[in-house]
């Protein structure tokens, strides 16, 4: 789901041709790549897909020995961002829990809209550009990294951006207290999970605001105004930031639209300051670059 | 067995009856059971609601009691109850009011809750029998079944033509009585096709899981909990959707002029869970996950001789890492 983003046809520096792979043949180039890496101890971990609980379902997994790699998989249902697992005091990459000497040598199988979040994470300094072994499916959408080795091409989901754009449409079209009501409707549905967060890459934070108490920013219940200050600072502590991946709207359990939030605010920051997150790694984010320059840093 | 039949098309007019005299609370669209104010809002679908039916008897907010600072003086405002408004719950899962008398354990054993002990004496429970159970459900392994009674003082189960309707508790054959115009006489034949019907659904239920000795094949210094759920994002999906998971925190909210002390849901998923001063208890993902399998079919059992699962399937269904607990347990034991 990469929202709203009007986007060249071409990624720059690399021409992606219009015929896409069959997920038979991702799955297939995946699974010799993770060989690979693992026989010719390239790598200790491939970060993938495989097959969950029922077709239509897949679970993020972890190949550390050449005998699994035959449960790795691709298919449309593989839409959960694996730089989720990159990062956070137990991630991949910057676990707290073991020393910089036993950090593995991670493989990520990356979608286009996880590309961009790795792009993201090491502008954030999250870690470098070479701790990680890049094993990316484009789909031609501008990506601001070279994927060690590009093992599919898939096409853009456009009957999905037409519908969420749609959509996006017809909230805008509302006016301020009609599209502020609506908004309370779908965070009173809020149950606090924090699927959402739990699944974003780039809610790394050791202690976010929503767990803090002293002092405390937002209540921890469930309740209109509590879901509603989660939902807003959230979003906040997004702009500039989110890939619009999608991923926090699927995760939700009771069906918030959270892309529409996040796919307004990826546009919003294209509109305003040309950034579409992800895209560039040499770029200053857009924040920053705000920031800096309303500081009188730049 | 004590049983009525009820006509397919006489259910929404007593849905209305009952409206006139009770709150009633139903499953209202595909998230969640709520109070109907007519039959027509009845959500009838082959999934079951997204939410359990346990925040009808523990709130995921409850008030504890609220406080007024005024100059020096404090003012407590204590526990007021809910009131006691007779409620039904029509067309539940049979699983989720199987979930009930598993939480009484909890909350009205040696501790009486008085808030959940009195949402409890207040409600009556219509189950309806699953026609559908989902690829997730698994709750025929755990002593239930889609026309399962546990917890129901009536359930339903949709036969060719009627609905038949076992009375399942003293509450339950009050109800009937009081609407009798609604029910007639159950007949061996209706009761033959009853048989039959719950004994076709329970083969729709094909998830299984071998609970025989699980309880003692859990072992905490196990190696393979480390390796079992390394995709769980730790998020609170499978607890909250939950019928049986009931941990709580309690948490002041206001400001220094006044406020609540509030008692809300928790997650084991979550690393501030039981956080105390001096440390996390489970500060890495394994042991978190470790806490929920063992305090379901470990703890539970050992405690209060129950399973703390129905086989609802919701934490299947929805978590967002797709792992299923079934498959968990199963490699768990080995």
């Amino acid at each position: 789901m990469s929202g709203t983003i009007s986007q060249p046809a071409e990624s720059e520096g690399r021409t992606v041709d219009g015929a896409a792979s069959q997920p038979q043949e991702i799955t297939q180039k995946i699974q010799e790549e993770a060989r690979r890496l693992l026989r010719d101890d390239k790598g200790d971990v491939v970060i993938g897909y495989c097959q969950a609980w029922d077709d239509e379902v897949v679970s993020p997994c972890f190949v550390t020995d050449g005998s699994q790699v035959g449960k790795l998989v691709f298919n449309e249902y593989c839409y959960h961002n694996l730089a989720r697992y990159l990062v956070g005091c137990e991630g991949y990459l910057t676990s707290r829990f073991r020393t910089d000497e036993e950090a593995p040598r991670v493989a990520l199988v990356s979608t286009p809209a996880t590309l961009r979040t790795v792009v993201g994470l090491i502008q954030e300094h999250q870690f470098e550009r070479d701790d990680l072994i890049v094993l990316g499916i484009v789909d031609g959408t501008p990506v601001g990294i070279e994927p060690d080795v590009t093992v599919g091409r898939i096409k853009v989901d456009r009957d999905e951006q037409e519908r969420v754009s749609a959509e996006l449409q017809r909230l805008e079209m509302m006016s301020v207290s009609e599209r502020w009501d609506w908004w309370e409707g779908q965070f009173s549905k809020c149950i606090r999970c924090y699927a959402c967060r739990q699944v974003c890459p780039f809610c790394y934070c050791e202690q976010c605001i929503a767990e803090e108490n002293q002092p405390q920013w937002i209540d921890r219940s469930s309740s209109p105004q509590n879901n509603r200050s989660f939902h807003i600072i959230r979003a906040c502590h997004l702009i500039g930031r989110c890939t619009d991946c999608g991923a926090c709207d699927r995760a939700c359990p009771m069906n918030i639209p959270l892309s529409l939030l996040y796919g307004k605010l990826a546009a919003e920051v294209q509109r305003a300051f040309g950034y579409v997150a992800g895209t560039d790694l040499e770029a200053t984010p857009a924040l920053v670059d705000v920031l800096a320059s309303e500081s009188g840093e730049r | 067995m004590e049983a009525r039949i009820l006509q397919r098309d006489r259910l929404l007019q007593l849905v209305d009856e009952l409206i006139k005299d009770y709150e009633v609370i139903a499953p209202r669209d595909e998230l969640s059971y709520g109070e109907i104010g007519s039959s027509s809002e009845v959500y009838l679908a082959e999934e079951k609601p997204v939410k359990s039916l346990k925040e009808f008897f523990f709130p995921d907010r409850e008030v504890l009691f609220e406080y007024l600072l005024r100059g020096e003086e404090v003012k407590l405002v204590p526990l007021s109850l809910p009131d006691d408004t007779a409620r039904v719950i029509l067309c539940a899962r049979p699983c989720d009011a199987a979930a009930l008398p598993i939480l009484d354990q909890v909350f009205a054993g040696d501790y009486l809750d008085p808030s959940y002990l009195q949402r409890r004496k207040s409600t009556l429970i219509i189950s309806l029998a699953c026609q559908h159970p989902a690829k997730t459900c698994f709750c025929t392994s755990l002593g239930g079944s889609p026309a399962g009674t546990e917890g129901s003082d009536l359930l339903l189960t949709p036969l060719s033509e009627v609905y038949h309707v076992q009375v399942i508790t003293e509450r339950g054959r009050a109800l009937v009585e009081k609407y009798g115009q609604f029910f007639q006489e159950s007949d061996e034949a209706w009761e033959r096709e009853r048989a039959l019907v719950e004994a076709e659904l329970r083969e729709r239920v094909t998830k299984r899981v071998d609970v025989e000795g699980l309880s003692e094949a859990l072992e905490f210094g196990s190696p393979i909990w480390e390796t079992l759920t390394p995709q769980c994002v730790d998020c609170g999906v499978c607890t909250f959707l939950c019928p049986t998971c009931h941990c709580f925190d309690i948490q002041d909210e206001g400001d220094p002029g006044g406020g609540a002390r509030i008692r809300l849901w928790d997650s084991c998923a979550f690393r501030e869970f039981t956080k105390m001063n001096v440390a996390q208890p489970r500060p890495t993902h394994f042991r978190r996950y470790r806490q929920r399998i063992m305090h379901k079919f470990r703890y539970y059992v050992e405690n209060f001789g129950k399973t703390l699962c129905v086989g609802c399937g919701r934490c299947i269904a929805h978590c967002p890492s797709g792992i299923d607990i079934t498959e968990v347990l199963n490699r768990v034991r080995g």
